[in-house]
């Protein structure tokens, strides 16, 4: 039997691991379009740029590779999936063939398109990392166009090399699709209060090499940096007739419109739950536990076991500068947003309910309350504000108490 | 500097010297030894680092906090006394050797 996985971001490699535990003899076929060893992408905002000389962590070495019999093939674009024939072809012309395919492709970066955006450095490869790191250090003045994770984490990590930042964001608020917005009210002040001046509303219209112009004013620049969100890669899913929204679509199980076709990670658009409906999440712990799905589903087929559902309690994190924001469950703007009382200095925690149910928690320096919060949401029991209250507050309390 | 020996899956032996400050999460990472992922980076928040601390001459090593307490008893299926992160164990002067079997419920 032999499984192809393009794509070895986090999600591919995680699954082509996963197989080789559950089975030694599979053949395996990872496929790369970089160069390198695949790496972890999360350190490259949270660290590795603000070094003159980054450095990167590796997924596993390249050792791993050779003594598990994974086939690791770098620096090649897969042209085309070719689903009546089971195989695919690489940019080489080269056929491989596959009796289960999992596409793991990600996503790639959203282009700016304003006048002079050839200007303007976007993150998200080793590649990038090592040119964005010389950039950071032999600029003194930075814009960072779009206040999400990715931008907040930048103009952080730039503020601390005491550089002067500003941050730009489109939208009324920062973070404004990801917390709730007493949550991002407060971040936005702290990182104010660190030297980071921020503009909302604020749309750049063009870019030139000492200045970024945007509706409200002026910004004098030495380097632009754009974190303003990715798109899936779904040309060869859709070329190869798969569903596709937002991503590519599939079950439950992990599985594509085609039985022998699986995605997993950044670009898999998954039934989630009756309230949220279909979710495509980018983030490690999708990929991790997807990759797990996958490995396990695609022996199952073969042994004619049961598959198992993704049914994930997603979370997330940032660093910010001095602060650490981990998200637990999905918020919803239009939520119920209750701000947890009595709780440690420096720390918050805002919980999200839907229908009097606790759907999400985002927290602030405060990591307990984030895995109390998980606790919570995988207990199958709905958790109402009256519940949390009874408790005073006391997340830990309720835990022990549903235990 | 310590001496830190880990013992992979297959029983094989591992043996890294490290530097004051450095942690047993990002110490195997550096060294690409499997079943050590990291893949929240050593933000607490996933157990991908788990190890199970056999030995520690020197200096014995600081107590878990609740925190990786909480997360060991939410992602590990039976802690042993002995289970620890390994982000959350940071080389500090005064110890000699560690030995941490690897014991990870990471993919890889």
């Amino acid at each position: 039997m032999s499984v192809v996985i393009i794509g070895a971001g986090h999600a591919g490699v995680a699954a082509a691991a996963a197989l080789r535990k559950l089975d030694k003899s599979i053949n395996i076929t990872l496929i790369s379009d970089e160069e390198n060893l695949p790496y972890h992408r999360p350190p490259l905002s949270k660290k590795t740029i603000y070094s003159e000389n980054p450095s990167f962590d590796f997924l596993l070495s390249k050792d791993y590779y050779t003594n598990n019999n994974i086939k690791l093939i770098y620096n090649s674009p897969v042209e085309v999936i070719d689903p009546d024939n089971n195989c695919i072809m690489l940019l080489s012309k080269d056929l491989i063939h596959y009796e289960q395919l999992i596409i793991a492709t990600g996503t790639q970066r959203r282009k700016i398109v304003i006048n002079g955006s050839d200007l303007v450095k976007t993150l998200y490869s080793m590649k990038d990392a090592y040119a964005i790191s010389k950039s950071i250090a032999n600029s003194k003045k930075i814009t960072i166009i779009g206040g999400g994770f990715i931008g907040c984490e930048i103009a952080s990590g730039a503020r601390k090399l005491n550089k002067k930042v500003t941050l730009i964001e489109a939208g009324p608020s920062i973070l404004g699709r990801s917390v709730a917005p007493v949550f991002s009210k407060k971040i936005a002040q702290h990182h104010e209060s660190q030297g980071i001046s921020i503009l909302t509303n604020c749309k750049a219209t063009s870019i030139n090499s000492n200045e970024v112009k945007t509706n409200l004013k002026n910004i004098s620049t030495d380097l632009a940096i754009a974190g303003i969100g990715v798109i899936p890669n779904i040309r060869l899913a859709s070329q190869a007739k798969l569903d596709i929204d937002n991503g590519i679509v599939v079950n439950k199980y992990l599985q594509t419109t085609n039985k022998n076709i699986f995605a997993i990670g950044d670009i898999a658009n998954f039934p989630f739950n009756s309230e949220t409906g279909r979710l495509r999440l980018e983030s490690i712990q999708n990929a991790n536990d997807q990759a797990k799905i996958v490995a396990n589903n695609i022996i199952a087929i073969r042994i004619k076991k049961e598959l198992l559902k993704y049914s994930p309690i997603p979370w997330f994190w940032s660093d910010q500068g001095d602060l650490k924001l981990q998200m637990a469950g999905i918020g919803n703007l239009h939520a119920k947003h209750h701000i947890l009382q009595n709780q440690e200095k420096g720390t918050l925690t805002v919980l999200h309910f839907v229908n009097d149910q606790l759907v999400a928690l985002d927290t602030m320096n405060h990591g307990l309350n984030h895995i109390y919060g998980r606790k919570l949401l995988s207990s199958n029991q709905i958790i109402s504000l009256d519940e949390i209250n009874k408790f005073g507050g006391n997340l830990k309390s309720l835990v022990s108490h549903l235990n | 500097m310590a001496i830190v020996k880990y013992i992979l899956e297959d029983n094989s032996e591992v043996i890294i010297e490290a530097d004051i400050g450095q942690n047993l999460m990002q110490l195997a990472v550096d060294n690409g030894l499997q079943g050590i992922e990291g893949a929240c980076g050593g933000s607490c928040m996933c157990a991908t680092c788990h190890v199970q601390i056999e030995s520690v001459n020197g200096l014995k090593l600081e107590e878990r906090s609740d925190l990786e307490i909480e997360i060991l008893e939410m992602e590990i299926d039976e802690v042993a006394q002995n289970s620890r992160l390994g982000c959350q164990i940071i080389i500090r002067e005064g110890m000699e050797s560690i030995t941490a079997r690897i014991a990870s419920i990471s993919n890889f």
